[in-house]
This record gives C-alpha cells, sequence and structure tokens, in this order.
C-alpha cells in the first residue's frame, strides 16, 4: 500500500542531488565498543560507515569536529504525542499500532534529529492501559514511513501502569456520558485490566468464540515475541508490573520480556528489578527530584542499578525545554556518577540492544549505518554542543 | 512653570513630517547643475539612498485624474526631485523604463508590524501610542509580502476592541528592522470602536453606550482643552494685574511703609503677632492637571488629529453621527461600517470617509440590515461619500489590491478604487505630504507597472520605498 | 440628487424557450475560448455553440455586452443548512443523504447566484463525524442533479471524535478498514466507483494517509481542507484523487496558494471549495484570482472554477462546459470571469434569466 507513496518519494528525491558520501575527521571517536580512537577518519557512502582509519590529513571538503560518537536513540521521545495518537474509546487495544498518528511533517522530528537523537521508538500516549504497539523510526529521511520505520525482530507492545491510564475515566453510574464512563478509575482498576487482558488471551486458544482483537499480540508478548514495554513512575507500579510478569509465569502462560518506561523509582527496589530482568528507561531528571505519579528520582542512586546489570536507558520524555534533550541528560547521568562509557551506552548501546538492532545502530563501526552525532568538544560535557548529525549518511546538521 | 501643551508643536511635527525646508531644496536641486552630485539635506549620507533613479514611463498617474503621457520621473535622495515629459537622465543614474508609474498604495487599515497582544489589547487609551507596540522584526516576511504587491505603506492600530485603541501609526513596507526609518508619522490618528466586544454580541444598549462613550471622551478632550485655554487666559490677565498691583505698590511705597510699621507697632503694643496684609491678586490661577489622554482627546477634538471610530451596525452608527455633531472640528473616520448605507447622505454632506473592508463573508446579523458585502464600497461611492479601502486591520496588506479589484467587480470605479488606495488615504490620514501622489517633494515610494494600476492582467516589475528599488524583476536585481 | 437601483434585463421580463446569446468571448469551460461567437439554448440545454451558427429565423439572439464562460461550480457548500448540515449522533452517517437539509430559498442560496455559482456539491459540514453524509449535487434553482453523489470521509482532526470511538487516528482508519471490509449502502456504491469521495484531510501527513486509504480502496473523488496537499503534489497525482482548493481569504497563508499552483503544476484536478467552516460564495472567484496572483495559470483557474470541477464532482456529462447536450447554466461577466474586478452581469441555469446585474439609473430630482 505505501509503494506508491515510495516510489514518488524516491523520484523526488532523485531530483535532488544530495551528497552522500562524507569524509569526518574526529579528534576523538567514541565507538561506543569500548575503544576511543584519536586523529581518526571516518567515511560514509551509502548510508553506511565505510571506513575508520587512523589520520590527520583530512581533505578539504571533510567535516571537521573534535568529537564523534554513535547517533543517539531514545526510546521514550514522545514527539509531538497528541490525543488523536491514542484510541481512548477502549482501554486495551494491543492490536492499534501509533504509526497512523505519527506526523512526519510536523518540525519536531527535524529538531530532535538536530539535537543528535537518530532513532526513536514512538509510543502511543499513556491514556490507555494496553495502548497499542509502538513503531521504531529514524529521526529524519524522506517524510514517508515506511522508509524510516524500522523493522524489529522483537516488537515492543506498550501500556501503562499507575494513574495515568484511568486519567479522565469515570464511574457509570446511571446513564453512561460517553465512552470515559468505565473501568479503571484506580491504580487497582489498571492492574485489574491487564490481568483480565492476558487471562482472556489465554481463554481464548481454549475457547476460539472468546477470541478478540489484540489477543493474538497479547499471546505473542507473553511467548516473548513482542517485548512489553510499561509505563511506571512510582515504586507500587513498578512493583505491579514486575508483579505481572511474575503472575503470568506462575500461572504457566509465558514469559514476558519488560521494559519499564519512565520508571523514575527504580532505585527504590533494586533487589526486585535485578530478579525481574526488566530494562529501564528513565525520564529527565528534575531539579527537585519530583516527577508524575508523585515519584521521587534520586538520581544518584541509578549509578547502583548500572553496576548491578540494570539495562538503563535514558529519555527525554517527551519535556521540549533544551535541559531535557538527551546530550544533557547523560551529562546529568554522569554528574550522579554514571562513568562516561555507561552513560553512552545508556543512550546508545543500550537502547540498540533492547530494540534487537545491534547490528544496524548503536556503535560507530565499520558496516553499521551512518547515523552519527558530531560534538563541538568531549560529549556530553556541560560546554559541548552537538554540532552535526548524520541520519544513514545524510547530513541533517552541518558542522560548518 | 511646565506647559504641557508647549509640546504640542513638537507632536504635531515629529521628525518624519516632511518639512517646508526640504520641500524648498528639492524645488532648489533640480535646477541645480550638479545633479550627479546629490547631497542629503541633513548632512548624513547614506550610500543606499544615494542612488539616483530615473523611471521613464508611457503614463505617470500624478494623482487620480492626471495622467503625464511619455512622461519621466527623477528621483534622488529618496524623493521625487522632478516629474515631466522633458527631462532627461543624468549621467550615471539607474533608468528603470515601464508602461506606468503610479504612487504606491497604502493600507489604511491594518495591523501589519503589531502582534496580535497589542491589537487585542483591550486597556489601551487615547495616550497608547502603536509606534510602541511596533515589532519590526517580527513583521519582515509580511511586510516583504505586501510590498511585492505595491503596497508601501500601512496605517497599523492598536486596541482594536479597546474603546479607545490611541494613536494609530503609519509604517513604511521597507525592508530593514530600524523602526526610525519605518515610522513615517506616529500619530496618524487616534482609534476607537463602538459596538464591538472581546467575544459574544454585545446588545444593543451596550452597543449604543460605546458610541457615547467615544462621544463623551471627545467632549472630554473639547472640556480639558478649553480648560487650558482659559487657564492660559487667566495667567495671562493674573500677570498683568500683578504687574499693575506691583507698579502701583510701588508708586505708594512710602505711605504704604509707613503704615504697615504703624501696623507692626500696633500689634506689638496689643501683644499680637502681626500679619502681612494679604492682596486678592496673590493669587494665582489654578492650573489644570495633566491628562495625556484628555490631551490626546483635545487633539482629536480640535481636528489636529483624525479620530477613526470601528463602527458597523446601524444603532452605533446613529449614536456615534449623533453625538459628534457638536464637534465642529472633528475629523471623523468610518471604519468598516457594514450597515454605513443606512447613513450615506450624512456621510456625503459631512465628508466622513468609511474605510471599507472588502470582506467574503457576508452574513448578516439577526434582526439587522442585510449588508451589502463587497458592493458596500461601490454603493458608498455612488452615495458621494468618500470611500477608503483596507485590509481590515488584519495582516493581509498584501491582498488589498486584490481587494480593491474585487471593489471594482462590484460596483466601485476604478478611478476611485485607485484613489482610495493612493491620494485619498494619505490625505484622510496626514501623509498626504509624503505619500500617496507622484508630485515633486514626496517620499519616492512608487511602483513600475506593466499596465494601469487595479487591472488583473497588470503586474507591478518595480517598487520603490524611500527611493530604494524594493522589488525588481530578478534579471534587474 | 437621487440614485435608485432598479433591476431590468431583457430576459427578467419573459424567459424564452428557445434563444440564442451572442458575444465578443466565450469561455468554453476546458481552458479554451471562442471569439464572436454564439450559444444556442433551446429547453434548458445547450443545442450548440460556433462562430458561425445557422439559426432558424424568428429564434432571438441577445447581444451579450461582456464575457461568457459556463456557470461556476463550488466543490463543496452547505449554504442554508445551517446546523442540519452535519449530524453529530453517530459518529458513522454513511446513509444521511444531504439533500434533504437543502432549501434552495434560502437567501443563503440566492448567494450563489449572484456569485455566478449554478452548481454545487451540496455536502456535509465537519464535526466529529468519520462519515458525515452523502453529498448531493444541487443546483441554486433548487433542481438536484445527482442525489448520491460523493461520501464525505472524514480522516482529518475533526473528524476523531472526543468521549466515543473512534478518538484517535488509528482508531479512525480502524473503523474505516471495519466497514470496508464488509461493504454496504452508500460505501458499497463507493468501493464499487459508483459513488465519488470527499475526503476531508487537513495535514499533510493525514493527506499522506489518506492518499494511501483512498488508492487501497481504488476511490475516486477529491480531497477537501487540504490545505498543503501541493507538498504531495506527485503522491496525489498519482493517486488520481483531485483538490477541492480554499476557500480562500484575504491574508491567507502564502504556504497555502503555493500548493494550489504546485498542484495546478503538477496536472491534479482541482475545483474550489465554497464552504470551509461557512458558506462564502464569494470566495470562489476570490480564491481563483489569489491563486492566479500566486502563480495559476488564468486558463487553469477558470476550468477548476468550472469544467474541471464538473469532473471531480461526477457531473461532466450535465453541466461544467459550454457543449452542446450540456445544461445551459451560463454566466455572463463584464470582463474576463476570472478577472475579479469584472462584474457579473448575468446568470442562467437551466436555460432560464435567474440572475441580473443591478443596473444604475439616474433619476433627476424633481424640482417642485
Amino acid at each position: 500500500m505505501m509503494l506508491p507513496l515510495l516510489l514518488c518519494a524516491a523520484l523526488a528525491a532523485g531530483g535532488d542531488t544530495v551528497q552522500d558520501s562524507w569524509t569526518i575527521h574526529a579528534e576523538r571517536v567514541y565507538t561506543g565498543t569500548g575503544e576511543v580512537l584519536k586523529n581518526a577518519l571516518i567515511t560514509v557512502q551509502d548510508g553506511e560507515i565505510q571506513s575508520i582509519r587512523p589520520g590527520r590529513s583530512a581533505t578539504e571538503d571533510a567535516l571537521q569536529v573534535k568529537a564523534v560518537t554513535a547517533g543517539m536513540i531514545d526510546l521514550s521521545p514522545r514527539v509531538k504525542m497528541d490525543t488523536r495518537s491514542v484510541e481512548q474509546a477502549r482501554e486495551v487495544e494491543p492490536e492499534l499500532s501509533v504509526a497512523p498518528a505519527l506526523d512526519l511533517f510536523d518540525p519536531a522530528w527535524e529538531r530532535l534529529a538536530e539535537s543528535g537523537v537518530t532513532t526513536v521508538l514512538a509510543a502511543p500516549l499513556d491514556r490507555n492501559v494496553i495502548g497499542g504497539m509502538t513503531v521504531a523510526l529514524r529521526t529524519a529521511g524522506p517524510t514517508d514511513l515506511a522508509a524510516r520505520q524500522w523493522s524489529l525482530p522483537r516488537p515492543i507492545l506498550r501500556g501503562s501502569m499507575g494513574s495515568a491510564p484511568s486519567y479522565g475515566n469515570h464511574p457509570a453510574f446511571g446513564r453512561p456520558t460517553d465512552c470515559f464512563s468505565r473501568r479503571p478509575t484506580t491504580r487497582m482498576g489498571v492492574e485489574w485490566e491487564w490481568r483480565k487482558a492476558f487471562f482472556d488471551a489465554v481463554q481464548a486458544t481454549e475457547d476460539p468464540s472468546k477470541e478478540f482483537a489484540g489477543a493474538e499480540e497479547l499471546r505473542r508478548a507473553l511467548a516473548g515475541e513482542v517485548q512489553l514495554m510499561i509505563q511506571a513512575w512510582a515504586t507500587q507500579d513498578i512493583r505491579t508490573a514486575i508483579y505481572l510478569k511474575e503472575e503470568m509465569a506462575r500461572e504457566g502462560f509465558g514469559n514476558l520480556d519488560l521494559i519499564l518506561d519512565a520508571a523514575a523509582e527504580a532505585w527504590r527496589e533494586p533487589e526486585i528489578l535485578l530478579r525481574s530482568g526488566a530494562a529501564i528507561v528513565l525520564p529527565p531528571f528534575s531539579a527537585d527530584g519530583r516527577t508524575e505519579d508523585n515519584a521521587f528520582m534520586a538520581w544518584h542512586r541509578d549509578v547502583d542499578l548500572v553496576n548491578q546489570g540494570v539495562r538503563l536507558c535514558l529519555s527525554s520524555h517527551g519535556a521540549v525545554p533544551a535541559a531535557a534533550r538527551l546530550d544533557r541528560q547523560a551529562g546529568l547521568a554522569m554528574r550522579a556518577g554514571l562513568t562516561f562509557d555507561q552513560a553512552l551506552a545508556a543512550v546508545t548501546t543500550t537502547p540498540a540492544e533492547l530494540l534487537g538492532l545491534t547490528d544496524e545502530i548503536g556503535t560507530v563501526e565499520v558496516g553499521k549505518d551512518a547515523d552519527l552525532c558530531l560534538w563541538s568538544g568531549r560529549p556530553f560535557e556541560a560546554t559541548s554542543r552537538v554540532v552535526g548529525v548524520l541520519v544513514r549518511g545524510e547530513l541533517v546538521r552541518d558542522p560548518r | 512653570m511646565p506647559d504641557p501643551l508647549a509640546n504640542r508643536t513638537a507632536m504635531q511635527a515629529p521628525k518624519h513630517r516632511w518639512s517646508a525646508a526640504l520641500l524648498l531644496f528639492g524645488g532648489v536641486a533640480v535646477g541645480a547643475p550638479s545633479l550627479s552630485l546629490p547631497q542629503d539635506p541633513h548632512g548624513e549620507t547614506s550610500a543606499a539612498a544615494s542612488e539616483t533613479l530615473f523611471l521613464r514611463a508611457k503614463r505617470v498617474i500624478v494623482r487620480p485624474g492626471k495622467v503625464l503621457e511619455n512622461a519621466q520621473v527623477l528621483v534622488e535622495d529618496g524623493r521625487i526631485r522632478a516629474v515631466g515629459s522633458d527631462l532627461t537622465a543624468p549621467e550615471g543614474a539607474r533608468v528603470i523604463e515601464g508602461e506606468v508609474v503610479c504612487a504606491g498604495f497604502l493600507d489604511p487599515w491594518s495591523s501589519l508590524g503589531v502582534d496580535q497582544a497589542v491589537l487585542d489589547d483591550t486597556r489601551t487609551d487615547a495616550s497608547t501610542r502603536t509606534a510602541d507596540g511596533l515589532d519590526p522584526f517580527g513583521t519582515e516576511y509580511d511586510r516583504e509580502e505586501a510590498r511585492s504587491a505595491g503596497v508601501v505603506a500601512v496605517r497599523v492600530q492598536a486596541g482594536r476592541l479597546a474603546p479607545i485603541g490611541g494613536y494609530g501609526a503609519w509604517i513604511s513596507t521597507a525592508p530593514g528592522t530600524d523602526l526610525d526609518e519605518l515610522l513615517l508619522l506616529e500619530d496618524a490618528d487616534v482609534g476607537a470602536q463602538a459596538g464591538l466586544a472581546a467575544r459574544g454580541t454585545p446588545s444593543v444598549f451596550n452597543r449604543v453606550a460605546s458610541a457615547d462613550k467615544v462621544c463623551d471622551t471627545i467632549r472630554a478632550g473639547l472640556d480639558y482643552d478649553r480648560a487650558w485655554v482659559r487657564y492660559r487666559e487667566e495667567l495671562e490677565s493674573w500677570k498683568v494685574a500683578i504687574a499693575e498691583k506691583e507698579a502701583q505698590l510701588e508708586k505708594d511705597f512710602k505711605k504704604a511703609k509707613k503704615e504697615r510699621e504703624k501696623a507692626v507697632a500696633k500689634a506689638e503694643e496689643d501683644g499680637k503677632e502681626y500679619k502681612e496684609k494679604s492682596y486678592k491678586e496673590d493669587k494665582p490661577p489654578r492650573m489644570p492637571k495633566y491628562d495625556a489622554d484628555k490631551e490626546a482627546m483635545a487633539r482629536v477634538a480640535n481636528g489636529e488629529v483624525p479620530l477613526v471610530v470601528e463602527c458597523h451596525r446601524v444603532a452605533e452608527l446613529r449614536a456615534l453621527l449623533e453625538g459628534t455633531r457638536p464637534f465642529g472640528r472633528l475629523r471623523l473616520i468610518i471604519a468598516g461600517g457594514s450597515e454605513a448605507l443606512e447613513f450615506a447622505d450624512e456621510l456625503a454632506e459631512r465628508r466622513i470617509p468609511v474605510i471599507v473592508f472588502p470582506k467574503l463573508d457576508r452574513t448578516p446579523l439577526p434582526g439587522h440590515v442585510d449588508d451589502v458585502g463587497l458592493a458596500l464600497a461601490g454603493r458608498l461611492a455612488e452615495e458621494e461619500v468618500p470611500v477608503l479601502l483596507g485590509s481590515g486591520g488584519t495582516k493581509a496588506a498584501r491582498d488589498l489590491p486584490l481587494l480593491a479589484e474585487v471593489a471594482i467587480g462590484n460596483g466601485l470605479d476604478r478611478e476611485e478604487a485607485f484613489a482610495a488606495l493612493t491620494s485619498r488615504a494619505a490625505r484622510v490620514l496626514d501623509v498626504a505630504d509624503q505619500l500617496g501622489t507622484v508630485e515633486r517633494g514626496r517620499r519616492a515610494d512608487l511602483l513600475v507597472l506593466t499596465g494601469d494600476p487595479l487591472v488583473f492582467n497588470t503586474s507591478i516589475t518595480h517598487v520603490l520605498i524611500d527611493g530604494q528599488v524594493v522589488v525588481a524583476p530578478k534579471e534587474d536585481q | 440628487m437621487l440614485s435608485t437601483l432598479t433591476l431590468a434585463g431583457v430576459l427578467a421580463l419573459a424567459p424564452a424557450h428557445e434563444f440564442a446569446l451572442h458575444s465578443g468571448r466565450i469561455h468554453l469551460g476546458d481552458g479554451s475560448v471562442l471569439e464572436d461567437a454564439t450559444v444556442h439554448v433551446a429547453s434548458g440545454k445547450i443545442v450548440a455553440v460556433g462562430t458561425d451558427l445557422d439559426l432558424a429565423d424568428g429564434i432571438p439572439v441577445i447581444e451579450c455586452e461582456g464575457e461568457l464562460s459556463p456557470g461556476l461550480i463550488g466543490l463543496r457548500d452547505s449554504s442554508g443548512a445551517g446546523a442540519e448540515a452535519q449530524d453529530n449522533t453517530r459518529v458513522v452517517m454513511a446513509e444521511a443523504e444531504l439533500r434533504f437539509a437543502f432549501n434552495p430559498d434560502h437567501s443563503q442560496v440566492h448567494r450563489l447566484v449572484e456569485n455566478g455559482v449554478t452548481s454545487v456539491v451540496f455536502a456535509p459540514r465537519s464535526g466529529s463525524n468519520l462519515i458525515g453524509g452523502i453529498a448531493a449535487v444541487v443546483k441554486p434553482s433548487g433542481r438536484i442533479l445527482v442525489p448520491r453523489a460523493l461520501l464525505h470521509i472524514d480522516v482529518s482532526a475533526s473528524g476523531a471524535a472526543k468521549g466515543r470511538y473512534p478518538t484517535s487516528t488509528a482508531g479512525q482508519y480502524q473503523e474505516l478498514e471495519r466497514l470496508f471490509s464488509a461493504p454496504e449502502g452508500s460505501i458499497e456504491e463507493l468501493v464499487q466507483g459508483r459513488m465519488g469521495v470527499l475526503l476531508e484531510a487537513e495535514t499533510r501527513h493525514e493527506v499522506q494517509l489518506a492518499l494511501d486509504f483512498a488508492m487501497r480502496h481504488h476511490l475516486r473523488g477529491y480531497l477537501v481542507h487540504a490545505k498543503r496537499a501541493g507538498d504531495l503534489a506527485a503522491a496525489v497525482k498519482a493517486s488520481g484523487l483531485g483538490v477541492a482548493l480554499g476557500p480562500f481569504l484575504p491574508g491567507e497563508d502564502p504556504r497555502h496558494l503555493a500548493s494550489a499552483v504546485a498542484l495546478a503544476e503538477a496536472g491534479v484536478p482541482l475545483g474550489f471549495a465554497v464552504d470551509g467552516s461557512r458558506p462564502l460564495p464569494s470566495a470562489l472567484r476570490w480564491s481563483a484570482a489569489a491563486c492566479v496572483r500566486a502563480g495559476m495559470k488564468r486558463a487553469a483557474a477558470l476550468r477548476a472554477l468550472t469544467g474541471g470541477a464538473a469532473e471531480l464532482a461526477g457531473i461532466a456529462d450535465r453541466v461544467g462546459m459550454i457543449r452542446p447536450g450540456l445544461d445551459a447554466d451560463l454566466c455572463l461577466w463584464s470582463g474576463a470571469p476570472t478577472d475579479p474586478s469584472s462584474r457579473l452581469l448575468a446568470v442562467y441555469i437551466d436555460g432560464e434569466n435567474v440572475y441580473q446585474a443591478p443596473v444604475k439609473e439616474t433619476v433627476e430630482e424633481d424640482e417642485e
């Protein structure tokens, strides 16, 4: 169905002469594999990293920068996700995808790409218990989703715990007024909806008459073919998510592979987090530690999580100010105690791993996609800035 | 003693108004042999403004109704130096050829140059200056669009919904962000409205009351002015009286001194304090309290600056027209005037201009006269009401010439429409000394066209603002 | 001095059954022009048009001082329908027929005629309907030309309901796909090509999704409200859909006008809409003039006002051109029809003179 559009996009792109090969000279290349290359020349051709070799003598048209890292990956950017991004008429909608809501014409994508974020995971707004399937996509490229979307080996289904899904719902005493006259109206109700959804999905395998839209996605999540991203800010919601996973395992329904989004209070109970094997995505650090759902984010404690082996990603979580941008978040995480390598991993390799795209993105290596972030100094330092960005070999921000 | 009214002359003739000295200079320069060495009358030399331009056209529309065939216009230092049919291009002048040359279009009712907050401010008052709300930075693109369409200057008005909006300003659509250069006249008018509301439809009583309020404010301005006049007269006679008394006391000095000494001795004797004799002349007349808003309305009441009242419907129009009758020197202008046809006779008789916004929407409000929409301008002009055309307080200055063509298509005479966009707008709103005609001494804000203005086939090839070519065909840049 | 306005017209007195109009310039509606030509009208139809017609004796020939064009066609209008133009009770109103809301006696309908509009697609206004109803093609004279012409589908933000399904873009398409998977009624007519679609999509993203949807189901028809569709001109062209432009207003965002020009240059079939959120018949010619100012070719603009619009509305065999066999819907202008300073002098619908410009007559006051 996208084919004609793709064709048009290709034809349109053919008309312009876009430079598709670049040479970048960097004083430091932070490859993301633990290696730091000094005075390296990176050549980019056809959207891929062609070569990385030592060398000082760059040609005149080479892009000269202080440092290069892989393009950053934000698993919770919430780019212009308005109320139309999620179907609010029902609570549980694993069958829907956020794809139709992604307006690639919105200038917010351009700003995001220019800030050094090259791949994101777009998710429906947290107004539903189970909001639907997420889409991983590049932040720049043609205004055509098919051309920018990643095909994930294990797609990610997204839902919420806490107060957000019940927001706006009201009990239908007497006559229902609209589609919000319904469950859940509390955290308890949210939890109930989660368990019921999985229970029903499993039931339907025994009784086909009980099959419903989205049951298949839920069963795939139980089978581990689909990862489950749950937004949970506060301790009780993080627990609820993990208990849900444990209950499903106990019942023999399956093994949920969890990513906890906006897990501000993950630091409070590291043991259950470790027990569950869940990965976490942190919201932006706030000045007073307070975040949504009354959660408190103790940033200096997050380093313990990483040291104990929790996979941790950073995110901007839809916050617009420059301080919430991913590069600044990595800087703040370092101030909170993360090493440079840990901070770099939290915005590149760890999210790439969660997406299952380690062969394509996340590090600066020959053969990988040329999603690169060019810096004016040491990355994440307060005095450094993202000065250049390449997305699949296309220069979306010019350092010159 | 400070006299606030002493400032009036300064306000009346801000630096942007064309001065007689310049006009005189212009006259001399044409006759002077050294045309290639233009001098700035202020002694400042500006590289950009120094280009001498020589426009040659089949027709030069000097002003509506006066056309010179095969004529030329000489532009120097941003001014029109000469207009004639036997001029030759001075050496080194840039020659621009065209079919027709006419004055740049003026939009007497625009919001270009101010943001929505300035327009929607309901707390403005008569002394509020729109000029203070102008933002030359955020509006560069709008101005570019406007001048490309041939609109060289716009009148903007803050506080459209306030009872009294304050001083409106004429600004140029020239490129650049220097407000001093863009601002053509900072007190073009005082704006007001009757019958508008930020939301909802006000009742007829409220609408009439708002028209009455405009009239009361004029009255207050007039009273204020009279109070000052009275004060000045009293001050003069007080000065005379006190001088007379002093002279008299001087004359009777010895006698007075003796009398005083006697009185002092008497007081001492009685053990009382001596009180100096007071004279009724000691007391100076009371100076009225200075009030900037009333001061502005005084200028309105005296006809120094026109009053532009946006007013649409019969009830408030009637109240406004009746209420303003006693002010003989008031220069009233109606903006909008959707139902003004009802009062065409009075408007024509009192020569009250109406700024019409040719609006495409034409939905009469319940119980009201069906407004005639696009035909309004034509119908008013037919009744001999002086008609102006404006883009209606929006940023649509770019579309004003096209709106004028629509008005022509709906019955307005083409000549009338042209006058409305040029000389009449300039005259009614006090910039005729700078803009609106192609005459010697005016600012060189001119259009070069491929045919007659306001004809659909015609396109504008060059736009000059302040003697600089700001729009030109690509090959001519 | 006293001046009055009176209605005067040769034909206002008695509508002739058969007559001919002779004019210096006749715009046929497809962009071509005949100089010094005659249109022969009989029983409300155009019988012939040409430069040297052989007319039988006794057929009155009316000399027109001005230029003739086909009557203008508005691709979306709800004049006179007011609140009746949209029913919020259900999200999908696939069987609601707008012709039942058409009141030819309403003053707004007279406005259409005063602006030279002789046929309109009488369509639902956007509200919170995913499918707003079935648009009819009507004439302001009261005649309903096509009762079930186009189905209004709204995939813009307004089509996403508040407080009921679907509230989201994903839900909108989920519901549409559900309806189209087992099409019945108007939707069946749509997928079978017996009815066109009036597809409402505003942002470029919405347009992109809408084009995809239309191609998936092989729909014909046109986009409305798609103010920046020109940025996707190639994709629109590939979809085979047309675009109803405007209505544009004074001060319109120049990108919207540039979009219209881009669509015209890409060869996308175009027409103009009368109704944005309220009927603005005078905006039809304004929009065309604004497009011409922005760079659209005059012939293309006139075609979009007449023949092109008729094709999009699926009525090209009935109206939209001056061609034998078509309805005698004609406009007489004082100059070129696309020139905003031309006056509309007369309008004929089905050969009947339904509008005659007021003629200025100066009457000297009696001095007694």
